[in-house]
């Protein structure tokens, strides 16, 4: 009876949703969750092997917040969005995101008002409307209060719903494990072989295989349409770096390498904690904490001997380096961008004449000035001669800038953009979340990683 | 709204960073005077000290009352010079029957209340730094007739050489009543005093010793007793408290009886700083050290001399083996030795180690230097060799970076010693150089079976000379028995000695303490050495205030709740609360990475039980997070985000602890965030060569950094230096001519303020 039920219940959710044919909706989560949503997998469409490679977004959904029994259907509210299952049955499964219209991935609270699906974010009340979901602003959602919980499955509940008509059914939602059906025989209905984060700080292509080094959660790598989240000693990631001795992994805990893609090694050259960019010049790996520059001779690779620069420039907060071409760039907090001349360093502060000493983040141009993306005074060029001038951002408070050709990259609180040859900017439309930290072409792909998903573009 | 920052020491608020060995000393002072500031003198009418010593950790208290005889009110200021190592846990004073007791405070807390309530003419009670492990407080009002009484409580682990171990502490009266008790698992015997005569009873295993003053000039005790255990026993002492991981002290003593053939010959290049700071009697006293160290080299030894200032030479291209005339020319080289330019610490370290022979032969380095150098510099060269050969460091006077060469020494296995007297030179280099002729072990590692070992300090153990100790604490992960190996080698063997970890369920939080000192040490000298970082200074905060430790970040202060103002109060109350979730070992730490920001990422973290429940965070922007356990760091952390459009004020994150046992727990963590720019008010005098400029913020809001460059020549440019007054100054040299200067204030959210300022030269 119960099956049947949630048949019915999937099958006219399906019917009613273009989404749910990958023809329709080639923006469905395919790469993500193929099993758990068959249909919009491009595998099961012959269009899709001649096809460039679709628009996809990926998502988390192992968070959950809320859960919700309407019109036969199960839906839960995650921080990745908002889950449709016919009743327990994990291979019917429906994500409907922002690329469905809902306002953000992290949904919050699920109602039933009039007879009506109610899904509310942060700041938005959002119903379906045929297929898609449409929302209104709306009051902030308000800060829950601190509350013991209970813990199953290994994590702390969130959620509990249970559903008489349904055979007695009891579903579960937790932190970071997902959504269950309960019993004596718990089922997980989350689909394996999602995305480790939402919030996703780098990405990074090494030996065939594409890494995501997330914000909280650790490193995954892409494995076929699926992700693989990898054991790690690390958690919080900020910036990787593929290298022929190894990818490198800079996180708060410490600089690590991997040589297997498996196993990872702490850095002894590098003796900080706090590891916060890095980059490859292809002799010398280069990596930063707030308070060094290291330069690190790999092994195999035929680059200067480690070097450690202490507070360059006199800085106590470094936040990124670039090089390039033998130019040597960093990004501080407290001095803004500095060049590495004649074994000193040139300051680009505020004092200097800079909007601001407070840089995120620094890109090397070909001409071997350098872009670069301040906390909330836009993206600055300094050109090879020391002057410099404003660059159009998508938003004042930039986080990211990255070369692309002779191009780049800029991902800001307020969206992101391809600033051409001419530096003029692209943006990027249609982003799950305003909160791009990182923009990045591999595999044949541009990939945006927000704070709420990561979309993957075909190139262009 | 905007909170303040800690900042450095400020001349009211001088505190210990750490301790460093001195010759003082241990002794007692109580300067009095009147309110018109004429001497006056207070009779120390009681005094006890008591002391409980236990595996060589003596933990002493020592209360004193002070009359006031003469008719008037008195103020005073009371002194205590502890010596060699010691950390003060605690001070007290009363008024009447009233007890003040002192408490660890962040520094910005201790100075918020301190100027609040003397601005009101009262008068708290601040601990402050005198001198190398001495302290002093100020005392007021003494009134006539009053019977003062003062209560100091003071720590350290009881240094040992050969058997023996020594306890000194001073006093104020040769009547003091003075009771001491000893613990120890091994067996212990010949206790016994060059001071006082000794009562000494066994109970139970411990000894108890009552002392009363050979003579009538007796200000300070000094107890030995002796260790009885075999040569080379591994002493390993362990604290556990549920929840947690443990503590272990270890300690391996050689005996100093050891025979001639044990102590192994070395090759030893004496390193000698010759800059023009070291002119006069600086040189001169370094001079006798180094020929006093030549005269003791065996015939069996290498020597060679370097000396350095901005430039570096040697005697010997390479250590030469030990014969009469060696030994003369090498001391004529020293004696010969006059005062040059710089001091490059890098250069003359280089040449030494580049002169070592390729043998088996234990490399020592006694360098000798009064200055600073390229710290980094130096250190590079020290991390380039390893620990090929043994450095031990010798600091001269007090312009020493002695973070520097405590951890070149640490490094290469040595040990440093500080010199603040210059008259003690020559007879501390020599105790120093019996250390260092000696090794009976070497390549000295810990490890431990059945439980893991972790965060060991020190980080590089030094080789273990005849008559020495070498002592070690780690935290000990596992609630196994364990068995804790103290493995080198020995006369060209491996060797390894063994103690087994019995749960005793014999709780010793002293232990805990002292790696914490430990590790405080550690910190600090990475703050000294690679410049601070948010990650650091909160972690020492949180161990000092755990601990009662006095550091760059805290302060001692003893206030009546009488004097205090509103404002004061508020403030007390909310450092205090903070406090106690540290201090209570399952309630305590709750940080931010940052607490003045803009919206940002910073880390949240929280010092809880590792098998706690529940550990969430409810963050005021509606975000839930759960904290995960970060095993090196031994913590509950969460990386989070302040969305941009969060207005500015002061915010609450609520961290919600389920322990293990039930028990629920609300920690709060206060964070401010803020946008808004300082105004800057700047003040520029010509002087020669360029212009002073002094900056102020207004609205007293408090800098984190200042500097000034000249517009269209942003390399000429200045950081500008904190004043006690929190105002910010520096000197700009300026080439001739009207210039325009770009002034930048930032806060501590990192908010910045500018000004321009037309100069002329």
């Amino acid at each position: 009876m119960r099956a049947a039920l949630a048949l019915l219940a999937f099958a006219s959710l399906a019917a009613a949703h273009p989404a749910a044919h990958p023809a329709a909706h080639p923006a469905a989560h395919p790469a993500a969750h193929p099993a758990a949503h068959p249909a919009a997998h491009p595998a099961a469409h012959p269009a899709a092997h001649t096809a460039p490679p679709a628009r996809e977004l990926h998502t988390r959904t192992t968070d959950v917040e809320a859960l919700a029994w309407h019109d036969g259907t199960l839906y839960v509210a995650t921080r990745g969005g908002l889950e449709a299952y016919a009743a327990g049955d994990r291979s019917q499964r429906r994500l409907f995101t922002t690329e469905d219209g809902l306002a953000a991935n992290a949904v919050r609270a699920l109602s039933v008002e009039d007879g009506q699906l109610v899904a509310r974010t942060d700041r938005a009340r959002c119903v379906p409307d045929g297929a898609r979901f449409v929302c209104e602003p709306a009051a902030k959602w308000p800060t829950p209060v601190p509350a013991i919980s209970e813990f199953a499955h290994g994590a702390r509940v969130t959620a509990r719903l249970d559903v008489p008509g349904l055979g007695g059914a009891r579903f579960v939602g937790t932190a970071g494990a997902g959504v269950f059906l309960d019993g004596p025989s718990p089922t997980r209905l989350t689909p394996d072989g999602q995305i480790c984060s939402n919030h996703i700080m780098a990405v990074e292509a090494w030996r065939g295989r594409v890494y995501f080094a997330s914000f909280a959660e650790g490193l995954c790598v892409r494995d076929g349409a699926t992700f693989v989240t990898l054991a790690t000693p690390f958690g919080m990631v900020n910036d990787l770096a593929a290298t022929p001795a190894g990818l490198y992994v800079a996180a708060t805990e410490g600089l690590f390498v991997t040589t297997d893609g498996v196993s990872f090694a702490p850095v002894s050259a590098v003796s900080s904690r706090g590891v916060n960019d890095l980059a490859f010049d292809g002799k010398n790996l280069y990596a930063t904490t707030p308070g060094a520059l290291f330069r690190i001779k790999l092994p195999g690779v035929s680059g200067k001997r480690d070097r450690a620069y202490w507070r360059p420039g006199g800085t106590r907060a470094l936040q990124a380096v670039d090089v390039r071409g033998g130019k040597v760039w960093l990004a501080s907090e407290d001095r803004g961008a500095l060049r590495l001349e004649r074994g000193g360093w040139t300051i680009f502060d505020r004092a200097a004449g800079l909007p601001t000493s407070w840089a995120l983040d620094v890109t090397v141009l070909p001409d071997g000035g350098a872009l670069v993306a301040t906390l909330r005074d836009g993206v600055i060029r300094i050109a090879a001669d020391g002057t410099t001038a404003s660059v159009a951002a998508p938003d004042p408070w930039t986080l990211h800038v990255s070369a692309d050709g002779n191009g780049a990259f800029i991902g800001a609180q307020g969206g992101a953009a391809r600033l051409g040859d001419d530096l003029a900017p692209d943006a990027f439309a249609a982003l799950p979340d305003p909160n791009v930290h990182a923009v990045r072409r591999a595999a044949g792909r541009i990939w945006l990683a927000t704070e709420g998903g990561l979309l993957a573009l075909p190139a262009r | 709204m905007r909170t303040l920052l800690p900042r450095l020491a400020t001349p009211l608020l001088l505190t210990l960073a750490c301790l460093w060995p001195t010759a003082a000393r241990a002794q007692v002072s109580f300067a009095t005077r009147t309110e018109e500031g004429a001497t006056a003198t207070l009779r120390l009418a009681e005094e006890t000290l008591v002391v409980t010593i236990d595996q060589q950790f003596a933990a002493s208290t020592l209360t004193q009352a002070w009359v006031n005889e003469t008719p008037g009110r008195l103020e005073g200021r009371y002194g205590i010079a502890l010596g060699d190592g010691v950390r003060v846990h605690g001070f007290a004073y009363w008024n009447g029957e009233k007890k003040i007791i002192g408490e660890v405070f962040e520094k910005e807390v201790a100075r918020q209340v301190y100027e609040e309530v003397t601005g009101l003419g009262r008068d708290p009670g601040l601990l402050e730094r005198t001198a190398e492990g001495a302290f002093a407080f100020r005392v007021f009002p003494i009134e006539p007739g009053e019977r003062k009484r003062i209560e100091v409580s003071f720590g350290r682990r009881l240094p040992r050489a050969g058997r023996t171990v020594t306890y000194r502490a001073p006093l104020g009266t040769p009547a003091a009543r003075i009771l001491v008790e000893v613990a120890d698992d091994r067996a212990l015997g010949g206790v016994r005093s060059s001071t006082h005569e000794l009562t000494v009873a066994t109970r139970g295993g411990k000894l108890f010793v009552e002392a009363k003053a050979r003579t009538a000039d007796a200000k300070e005790l000094v107890l030995a007793y002796d260790v009885l255990a075999a040569d080379f026993t591994v002493a390993a002492t362990a604290h556990r408290v549920p929840g947690h991981d443990g503590w272990v002290a270890i300690a391996l003593a050689a005996p100093a009886d050891l025979p001639a053939a044990a102590v192994l010959p070395k090759d030893l290049t004496v390193v000698i700083d010759h800059s023009g700071s070291m002119s006069g009697e600086p040189l001169a006293q370094a001079r006798l050290a180094a020929e006093a160290v030549l005269a003791r080299a065996r015939d069996a030894d290498r020597v060679n001399v370097v000396i350095f200032d901005d430039g570096v030479e040697s005697l010997y291209p390479v250590p030469r083996a030990v014969t009469a005339e060696v030994r003369a020319e090498a001391i004529a080289y020293v004696r010969r030795i006059t005062e040059g330019g710089g001091t490059d610490i890098a250069g003359a370290l280089d040449r030494a180690l580049a002169s070592q022979l390729v043998d088996d032969r234990p490399d020592v380095i006694l360098f000798l230097t009064d200055g600073q150098s390229d710290t980094q510099a130096a250190l590079a060269v020290a991390r380039k060799q390893g620990q090929a050969a043994r450095i031990f460091t010798v600091g001269i006077g007090p312009g020493v970076e002695k973070p520097l060469l405590s951890r070149l020494a640490a490094m290469a296995r040595g040990r440093f010693t500080y010199i603040e007297n210059l008259g003690t030179i020559e007879e501390r280099v020599a105790r120093l150089y019996q250390q260092i002729e000696s090794p009976v072990l070497i390549d000295v590692a810990v490890h431990a079976d059945g439980a893991r070992l972790e965060r060991v300090y020190p980080r590089t153990l030094p080789d273990l000379a005849r008559g020495e100790e070498v002592v070690i604490y780690g935290r000990l992960v596992g609630d196994g028995a364990g068995k804790i190996t103290l493995t080198g080698r020995a006369g060209g063997r491996e060797v390894a000695y063994a103690a087994s970890l019995v749960p005793t369920g014999k709780p010793r939080p002293w232990v805990g303490r002292m790696w914490a000192e430990s590790r405080v040490d550690d910190l600090l000298e990475e703050v000294a050495l690679a410049g601070e970082t948010e990650e650091l200074k909160n972690e020492t905060i949180e161990l000092a205030l755990a601990y009662n430790l006095v550091t760059p970040y805290t302060s001692f202060l003893a206030i009546p709740a009488e004097e205090l103002t509103d404002g004061a109060r508020e403030v007390l109350a909310s450092a205090r609360d903070r406090k106690r979730q540290i201090r209570e070992a399952h309630k305590d730490a709750i940080a931010l990475s940052r607490d003045e920001m803009p919206p940002g990422d910073p880390v949240l973290e929280l010092r809880a039980p590792k098998n706690a429940r529940q550990v969430t965070a409810t963050f005021p922007f509606g975000l839930v997070e759960d904290l995960t356990w970060d095993e090196s760091r031994e913590r509950w952390r969460v990386r989070f985000l302040v969305p941009k459009d969060v207005v500015d004020g002061v915010y609450e994150a609520k961290v919600l602890v389920v322990h293990a046992d039930g028990e629920v727990e609300l920690a709060t963590a206060r964070y401010t965030i803020d946008s808004m720019a300082p105004d800057l008010e700047a003040l520029a005098t010509t002087v020669a060569g360029g212009v002073t400029i002094r900056v102020t913020a207004r609205d007293g809001l408090v800098l984190g950094s200042v500097v000034a460059a000249v517009v269209g020549m942003p390399s000429l440019r200045i950081d500008l230096v904190r004043q006690d007054d929190g105002s910010w100054i520096g000197v700009l040299l300026l080439p001739v001519g009207r210039h325009e200067v770009r002034i930048v204030g930032a806060d501590g959210a990192r908010n910045e303020g500018e000004l321009m300022l037309a100069v002329e030269r």
